[in-house]
């Protein structure tokens, strides 16, 4: 387990981004096109956490508002599945959430919250924060 | 009316026979003379104007013989009798039945005694006194009615003679100052109660004969403080004889002091309706305010429900927009292109600035209510405004206390708030001569009041009412959303505070925080 993630991150790190919105999920894609990570991309909270049980990402963007399961409901299952990856919830909706968050981060869950819209700047910010500063290879 | 009289020395001894022949003939009352057997010896024409009867008919005749009512024959016979028996002069009260109908007449029967003292005739001398016994009958009953309305009424009467002594006063009157009636009498009224204005009205009305009338004269007993005020109708009624002189004065004082109190007391409670109907009036008045405010901030919560909704479905749209200007942007080298795309970028954050301030409007925000020192607060706004201001050679003066109490609000709350006027000012002062903001804080008993005073153009009278409404700017196109007052204004009032403003066009505008103190001690 902890070879494979090694092997992974020597590779490219793999960012999960989870939004029922074209465009949310193409904000990320669009923005951290020149950065050395590898975007993939879910419309639901059920695919996100199919993609996240097979991919392992390590950085995962989470809506909270959507069809079928919300967010906060994805946070608690992606705690079975992949409880150390650093979860990132970016919403629209904080304040319809709060007490879900809160009831969520009493129930041991970590995340951050930021809320949209985020240009691309406060993206990268966000990914170098959890990654660190991108290297140049060349 | 039965008169003495021992007749010997009669007066009339030195008129001449025939003289007194005359007199009887022209006499007005029936002059007859009769003797011992009751017959007529003499009787004047007179008799004839009462009776009926000519004189000539009486001749000899006994009053019997001459068809009279056998009463009124009785009583004159019986008279004659007692006058011839006695020699005593007597007057006798008759009715009779005439021509002229029932007539009382008086008749005064006279002795005549011949020289040598002898009684052989009686005069008798009869008047029809009808007239004068129902004058007196009237005038009897007038007084008597006169007595007893005077006795017995509860106005105050007095009757005086022309130098207002006392003539007589009713009960009423002397029972006003605790005397008799009899007491006053023969007092003078101005030496009992001197009043040199009301003798000038007396002595107006004995000059003058017309009366005078006073109402609610305010009086007060020189002997009896302990009264109070009392109030008086007076009438001054001149008492005239037949000539017309005045001969003194009925005075008649009516106590209207209850009527009196209780028309002041109509009047207290007509100023007390008056009072509470402008209290009512001034309510009605706010709550007309207060039920245009209710409306006022029901169609915000509206406003700010639908701007809310709006917003937040236009943050995932513009995420994406954001995005993917920004990487057609790194991509785009072409700067004709680039130009447009930047452009784009701008306006594209101002439209997250402007959905930003929307969404803070419309809902309140749900951290607690703390403790804030409000100097840091100042400092921060200040410290993120200061180089703008600097830029565009705005002056801002600040005038911050020391020991600035700590107040209740949000940190974050409170900086909007101030960030918000702040900037408000900069653009108010930008096409002024002189640009100076102040930035100052006063404390008052429980709040802190924050000023941000400009040298601007001022808010023109005609739109002060309306700055706190959303979306109302009075910047040009592109410069305001509008929504910056509004923002303040509801923020202010989440935190229990007011925001006021003083405005004057050419001036300068001063909005004015009042945020609670944490602790009214401190």
């Amino acid at each position: 387990m902890t070879g494979q993630r090694k092997a992974r991150a020597i590779m490219s790190k793999r960012v999960l981004v989870i939004d029922d919105e074209q465009a949310a999920r193409e904000a990320f894609v669009y923005a951290l096109d020149d950065e050395p990570y590898a975007i993939e991309t879910a419309a639901s909270g059920e695919e996100g956490l199919i993609k996240a049980q097979a991919q392992r990402p390590d950085l995962i963007f989470l809506d909270l508002r959507m069809p079928g399961i919300d967010g906060v409901e994805t946070l608690r299952r992606l705690q079975v599945c992949c409880a150390e990856v650093p979860v990132y919830i970016v919403t629209g909706f904080r304040k319809e959430y709060v007490s879900a968050l809160e009831q969520a981060a009493r129930d041991g869950l970590t995340f951050e919250v930021t809320d949209k819209p985020l240009d691309d700047e406060q993206i990268r910010a966000i990914t170098h924060t959890v990654f660190g500063p991108p290297k140049t290879f060349d | 009316m039965h008169e003495s009289g021992n007749d010997t020395e009669r007066p009339d001894r030195g008129i001449p026979e025939s003289e007194l022949r005359t007199l009887a003939e022209n006499y007005p009352d029936i002059v007859a003379r009769l003797d011992r057997a009751h017959r007529h010896l003499y009787i004047n024409p007179a008799v004839e104007q009462l009776t009926g009867i000519s004189r000539e008919a009486f001749a000899g005749k006994r009053i019997a013989e001459l068809g009279f009512p056998d009463q009124a024959v009785a009583i004159w016979e019986a008279g004659l009798e007692r006058v011839f028996a006695a020699g005593r002069s007597e007057v006798l009260d008759i009715r009779l039945s005439t021509p002229k109908g029932e007539r009382q007449i008086e008749s005064r029967l006279v002795p005549e005694f011949a020289p040598g003292g002898k009684l052989e005739t009686v005069l008798a001398i009869t008047r029809d006194v009808t007239e004068r016994r129902l004058t007196e009958q009237a005038l009897h009953r007038t007084s008597d009615i006169l007595e007893k309305v005077f006795g017995s009424i509860n106005v105050l009467l007095a009757y005086m003679d022309r130098d207002f002594n006392f003539l007589k006063v009713n009960q009423a009157y002397a029972e006003a100052d605790q005397h008799a009636p009899e007491f006053f009498v023969g007092r003078n009224h101005f030496e009992l109660y001197p009043n040199p204005e009301n003798e000038s009205l007396f002595r107006q009305v004995v000059e003058t004969g017309e009366p005078a009338y006073f109402f609610e004269k305010p009086f007060v007993y020189a002997e009896h403080p302990e009264r109070g005020v009392t109030y008086w109708d007076w009438t001054v009624q001149p008492v005239k004889d037949l000539s017309g002189r005045v001969e003194g004065v009925v005075l008649s004082l009516l106590n209207v002091t209850d009527k009196v109190l209780a028309k002041q007391r109509v009047e207290v409670t007509a100023e007390e309706l008056r009072r509470s109907n402008a209290a009512l009036q001034a309510t009605l008045t706010e709550l007309n305010r207060t039920q245009q405010q209710v409306i006022q901030s029901e169609k915000l919560a509206a406003l700010g429900t639908l701007a809310a909704g709006v917003a937040h479905e236009l943050n995932n749209p513009l995420m994406g927009v954001m995005n993917y200007v920004a990487f057609a942007r790194k991509r785009m080298k072409d700067p004709e292109v680039a130009y447009p795309l930047e452009r784009a970028d701008q306006e594209l954050k101002r439209i997250r600035e402007l959905l930003r301030n929307m969404l803070t409007f419309a809902r309140p925000s749900t951290g607690a209510v703390t403790s804030v020192d409000l100097a840091t607060v100042l400092a921060r706004t200040v410290a993120l405004v200061a180089p703008d201001f600097r830029a565009r050679q705005i002056g801002l003066a600040q005038e911050i206390p020391e020991a600035l109490p700590h107040v209740l609000g949000r940190e974050g709350r409170l900086q909007q708030i101030f960030l918000n006027l702040l900037l408000n000012a900069r653009d108010a002062v930008e096409a002024s001569a002189e640009k100076r903001v102040t930035l100052r804080a006063r404390i008052t008993d429980s709040a802190v009041a924050v000023d941000v005073q400009d040298t601007g153009v001022g808010i023109p009278e005609a739109i002060q009412g309306r700055i706190f409404d959303p979306f109302f700017t009075t910047k040009p196109p592109g410069k305001g959303t509008g929504l910056g007052l509004s923002v303040v204004q509801s923020a202010v009032s989440e935190l229990g505070g007011t925001i006021t403003f003083a405005s004057r066009t050419g001036v300068g505008t001063t909005f004015t925080v009042w945020v609670p103190k944490a602790s009214v001690e401190a």
